[in-house]
């Protein structure tokens, strides 16, 4: 039977907005954005991305560390309240083709009070990234890590993965004081996807998926 | 932490998030419909007229004389006094009306697609369970689908399927020889009657490709531990209500199946406490097309359905 729509957008979280700030703000720099995209999936003999979408603000506390927040706005529209938050720590600067090299420990909190599920997940991701020219675009490659806390899931089933890495690689355009980013992650590549009911598109087959962002960040 | 929602220039963006947050939570989307795929636009149904799409091929030894086609039609259940549906379901039964008291019958309650020509086949396929017409067969629209107009819900599903049964029960038949069957979808109205419903209990219960319950289905996808109530009010808790299944219980499902794993059927098996369950893991079948019937072999199909059947 050909897969439907039913869950497009069950992927909320997984693959729910792209990293914030591999490269640290600047001391007392502001900066809000916009991100659209999501995991790639079969749509009618298309793949296309998932029309997840948040909005986020970052704050520098100093030339190494951002604060960041963003708001899940497709999330909400199902009536969650879903943000992740966090701080981006960079630990090494770029020196010539040496990558710099930015850590961010975050955390991404859902609530349907409706019901009154809430849900939370830590993550941790880690980017090298090479900045160039006269407006310093940069490229970067790094990896998100999440975690799963529970120990049961539906019906009482054990969980036995709580650890997982989704490889993410991409690219920031710098335009006086936009960042215009473009990030493609691979989500679980490391997990079988066949057991899925979302017909996820992978270029690992059926292992995993893929996830494709865009987002545009003003700073000010 | 001011500073997160007032500019550097000191512009209050309270005024504009706060509202913004409530009307789009207010808005509140769900992907319930999404799960019901029923065609409502036809007006008559054409069985082997049928020039549409079809769940199966089936060859010509398995027609059925159209003196056995019924359409029948009834109301759906509305002992929710809370939710009254004042609705016709409209189904097609395949048999001898005039022996619905004296017969076996297989309520097969279908997936999520089309309406009941889609699923016509396979209703021809149970007519042949046993012999030709050795058993009847009831199989109904749920409200959103084909001549049954009106809204599907998971809730309303299980209506129409009991509206079936009541139906049943005001035509004669015996509950001690009705079999209810439930196909993907419709697997959720057949574990929940089975399990609880007073009015008109099956004697059987069948599943074939059974989903566990919405929250699982997410939670495979997510790898997560997400509730589905995140996006989708529809529970089909499956898993759940197996266990006050106190019926003989014939379980089918493919091993390659890519739409629903079987993961989610064994779930049932681990849950169920019934006194008697037959198993068939069927190797190399999907779902639908290329499913348990068609791997089986149609005969190796009917014959393990009818010796379950007979079984004291």
């Amino acid at each position: 039977m050909k897969k439907i729509s039913y869950f497009l957008l069950l992927l909320f979280l997984l693959s729910c907005a792209p990293a914030r700030f591999v490269v640290p703000l600047n001391k007392g720099e502001h900066a809000a954005g916009l991100n659209i995209g999501g995991h790639l999936f079969d749509y009618q003999g298309l793949t296309i991305p998932a029309p997840l979408s948040s909005v986020y603000y970052g704050y520098g506390f100093d030339s190494g560390s951002t604060f960041f927040a963003g708001l899940h706005l497709t999330s909400l529209a199902f009536g969650n309240f879903q943000t992740d938050m966090g701080f981006v720590i960079n630990l090494l600067n770029q020196k010539q083709w040496l990558p710099g090299l930015s850590v961010s420990p975050a955390v991404n909190f859902v609530l349907n009070p409706k019901w009154g599920d809430v849900r939370m997940w830590p993550q941790l991701d880690a980017n090298v990234y090479w900045q160039y020219g006269k407006q310093h675009h940069y490229f970067y490659l790094g990896v998100s890590n999440w975690f799963e806390l529970t120990k049961l899931r539906a019906h009482s089933q054990e969980i036995d993965d709580r650890w997982f890495i989704n490889p993410q690689i991409g690219h920031v355009f710098r335009i006086k004081t936009y960042d215009i980013g473009l990030e493609l992650k691979f989500l679980a590549p490391s997990h079988e996807n066949t057991y899925a009911f979302v017909p996820y598109r992978s270029i690992t087959g059926d292992y995993g998926a893929n996830g494709l962002y865009f987002y545009i960040t003003k700073r000010f | 932490m001011d500073f997160i929602f007032t500019s550097p220039k000191g512009f209050n963006m309270k005024k504009i998030l706060f509202p913004a947050l409530l009307i789009l939570m207010a808005s509140c989307l769900r992907l319930d419909d999404l799960a019901f795929m029923g065609d409502n636009s036809i007006s008559e149904y054409k069985f082997d007229n049928y020039t549409g799409e079809t769940d199966m091929q089936l060859p010509p030894e398995y027609d059925i004389p159209a003196s056995m086609t019924h359409v029948v039609n009834f109301p759906s259940n509305d002992s929710d006094e809370k939710h009254p549906s004042h609705s016709v379901i409209y189904g097609v039964y395949i048999g001898d009306m005039e022996q619905i008291e004296n017969d076996t019958i297989i309520v097969y309650c279908h997936g999520q697609r089309d309406h009941l020509d889609f699923y016509w086949p396979r209703a021809k396929l149970l007519a042949n369970c046993g012999g030709k017409n050795r058993f009847g067969v009831l199989m109904m629209d749920y409200l959103g689908f084909g001549l049954s107009k009106g809204k599907a819900t998971s809730e309303q599903m299980v209506h129409d399927v009991e509206g079936s049964l009541l139906w049943l029960k005001k035509m004669g038949a015996d509950p001690g020889k009705v079999i209810i069957y439930g196909f993907s979808l419709g697997t959720w109205p057949a574990v929940y009657i089975a399990a609880g419903f007073k009015d008109f209990k099956p004697w059987k219960l069948v599943t074939e490709s059974a989903l566990a319950s919405i929250d699982n289905i997410t939670q495979e996808s997510t790898l997560l531990n997400v509730p589905s109530r995140f996006m989708t009010d529809l529970g089909m808790r499956n898993a759940y209500y197996i266990q006050f299944v106190e019926q003989y219980y014939l379980w089918f499902h493919g091993t390659d199946d890519d739409y629903i794993a079987i993961g989610n059927s064994e779930l049932l098996l681990k849950n169920y406490n019934g006194p008697y369950i037959e198993i068939y893991r069927v190797e190399g079948a999907k779902h639908g097309e290329d499913g348990v019937p068609q791997t089986l072999g149609y005969e190796n199909y009917l014959d393990i359905l009818y010796k379950f059947i007979i079984r004291k």
